[in-house]
């Protein structure tokens, strides 16, 4: 009777402590949701549209011309035409013969790297912005210590801002990359899956860079590195460590640098590059991503939430 | 004082900034329903302290129990029981006052139903109503104090800290928001307040407690410290001052004893004294029409600063 009596004590205990857990948690999300939403609601007097507004145009000045002159079969001096090319065939449905060194790298390039790297490049740039004019404003005006005399830490405002820069970044990069490249004759979901790729990779390193920044400031005590800037800094290396990136450096400046090469060495590590090569076994090409590589950021993410969730509040005071 | 009575309980807390000690093992209790001040000189930890009451910065030794909650176990949980106004007011300048008010009314946890009845409440009390379409920028200093005290009164909680809450703030306006935190604290909520305007302080603060240099020199309630460190001194309005003053000198042991204008200044030697001097001038035929106990707390803090010196 006693031990049925104790199970039922227990049992609701442990209700109890699960129901304030989830309340608390309810209670996080709705506050995160706030701060997200004032930002959201705020966007124009941030700036920021104007930013993005310039970007995106910036950004499709490029794309569209891009993809209809080489539709038209003029691009890199005739040899690129794209319309109904396959997505992973080297040198673009074999338009592309090979020959010098600078040759052999318009010949490695699929369908799937030039609409890849557009997304990427739109993705890396709108997604970054999004969270360092959000996040970087509010630590630079210290607005962010009005938000800690509420219940939320550093976790919750990184995660605030996180979610507003995926909102907005979403929303600005959706249009910039769909409009070129419809007329390439592709099924919307290809598209699709292109564009989600390359935003969620570049969500991914802005929250890792993030975080990481967090775990820095735990160990050192001290923000030496605003998140917004790790963030930016990872965003850069993984786009200047993808194979693709570098061989075109190469072809640009026409020949093979060491320096290239070795930075080569860290191309297994960038997250873009491993993106585009899932998108290659997804979309029935030969090349796979080390799987193991998309292990690092999220083992860093967890990592970096366990630490920022025991920062104090603190380190965002000016000394 | 039952535990449940106590709304802060600090344990030898202190703070380092590298070798700097800005708080030196402070310890001390608020209860629940009063108002609790804590002054001192400029950088004698005041701040500091408050920081760390609030989970804001992390002790070097000691802890504090706040509404119950352990500072150093949750102190992001701690702020769901209390709202602060730091003494520097940090705004989103283009904002406009009334959605930075909705805004922080979220923060607060309110819904979306109770956030208009509350923010309307705030607006009454801070009587910022005229101020709802402008944008905080261009408000003026005093304007901007009532709307960093209107975003603190959002909040449902039992207990507020206040730092420095009347800078700038008009004599009218102060005294209806003297008025509502004296409504709050009667509900058994609890101020935690911080000025360097002691004379504005007496008007609401229930007990003192002075800080310098990161030490805890003295608690305790107006009365009981102008008893410890002052002489009891008063101001004496009387029908004729030079004959009062002739005949309090004759009757009772005085430290001193001024006629000027129409009242007499006498410092007693002897507190129980004062019993006397109505009974002495009523004898003599002196009109007395009012009786004042002079020295404030400002007068108190520097005996207190002075005796502690080399504590301190």
């Amino acid at each position: 009777m006693t031990d049925k009596k104790n199970e039922a004590v227990e049992s609701t205990e442990e209700h109890s402590c699960r129901g304030t857990f989830s309340m608390n948690a309810r209670k996080k999300l709705r506050l995160i949701f706030t701060i997200t939403c004032r930002d959201i609601m705020q966007i124009r007097r941030s700036g920021l549209p104007v930013l993005l507004t310039v970007s995106a145009l910036l950004l499709s000045l490029i794309g569209i011309p891009f993809f209809i002159y080489a539709n038209a079969g003029a691009g890199f001096g005739g040899a690129l035409h794209l319309n109904g090319a396959s997505w992973t065939v080297m040198g673009i449905d074999g338009l592309i013969a090979g020959g010098d060194a600078n040759r052999a790298f318009l010949s490695s390039l699929t369908l799937l790297h030039l609409v890849y790297a557009y997304s990427m490049v739109i993705t890396m740039i709108l997604v970054p912005v999004a969270f360092s004019i959000a996040y970087g404003q509010e630590i630079k005006k210290g607005t962010v210590r009005t938000l800690t005399c509420y219940p939320v830490g550093v976790f919750e405002i990184t995660i605030a801002k996180l979610t507003y820069a995926a909102i907005v970044g979403f929303i600005f990069s959706m249009p910039v990359f769909l409009l070129p490249v419809l007329g390439l004759e592709k099924p919307v979901g290809d598209l699709f899956t292109i564009f989600v790729t390359t935003y969620v990779i570049s969500l991914v390193i802005v929250a890792v860079g993030a975080f990481v920044a967090n775990s820095i400031t735990f160990a050192t005590k001290k923000m030496y590195i605003q998140p917004t800037l790790l963030a930016n800094l990872l965003v850069v290396f993984s786009f200047f460590t993808t194979s693709t990136v570098l061989s075109f450096l190469s072809y640009l400046l026409s020949y093979a640098s060491p320096f290239f090469q070795a930075v080569g060495q860290l191309t297994p590590l960038s997250l873009y590059h491993q993106g585009r090569l899932l998108l290659s076994s997804v979309l029935g090409g030969p090349e796979f991503p080390i799987w193991v590589v998309f292990l690092a950021p999220m083992a860093l993410l967890f990592l970096g939430t366990w630490l920022s969730l025991r920062l104090w509040p603190d380190i965002y005071e000016r000394e | 004082m039952d535990k449940s009575d106590v709304a802060i309980e600090a344990k030898e807390l202190s703070k380092d900034f590298g070798s700097t000690q800005a708080v030196k093992s402070v310890s001390f209790t608020v209860n629940k329903g009063e108002v609790f001040g804590f002054f001192g000189p400029n950088g004698a930890g005041k701040t500091t302290t408050i920081r760390l009451l609030c989970g804001l910065t992390k002790p070097s030794r000691g802890s504090a129990i706040v509404c119950g909650h352990n500072i150093m176990r949750d102190p992001t949980g701690v702020r769901r029981h209390l709202t602060i106004t730091p003494e520097e007011s940090i705004f989103y300048e283009k904002m406009k006052v009334g959605a930075y008010l909705e805004f922080f009314a979220g923060m607060a946890g309110h819904t979306s139903k109770s956030k208009r009845a509350k923010i309307e409440g705030v607006i009454n009390i801070c009587e910022v109503s005229d101020l709802m379409d402008k944008r905080i920028a261009i408000l003026s200093h005093g304007q901007r104090q009532k709307i960093w005290l209107a975003r603190a009164f959002l909040s449902d909680v039992p207990i507020m800290f206040l730092d420095e809450p009347f800078q700038g703030i008009d004599i009218i306006h102060r005294k209806v928001i003297r008025e509502y935190l004296r409504n709050y604290v009667k509900n058994g909520n609890t101020i935690f307040f911080t000025s360097h305007n002691l004379i504005e302080a007496e008007h609401i603060v229930d007990r003192f407690a002075f800080i310098d240099r990161g030490i805890l020199l003295k608690i305790g309630t107006a009365h009981e410290l102008r008893d410890q460190y002052l002489l009891p001194r008063y101001s004496i309005r009387v029908s004729d001052p030079v004959k009062a003053q002739r005949i309090l000198s004759d009757s009772l042991l005085l430290g001193e004893c001024i006629a000027k204008g129409d009242e007499v200044v006498v410092t007693l030697k002897n507190r129980e004294d004062v019993l006397k001097i109505v009974s002495l001038l009523s004898t003599a035929g002196v009109a007395l029409m009012e009786m004042r106990l002079l020295g404030t707390m400002e007068e108190v803090f520097l005996s207190i600063r002075q005796k502690t010196e080399g504590i301190a």
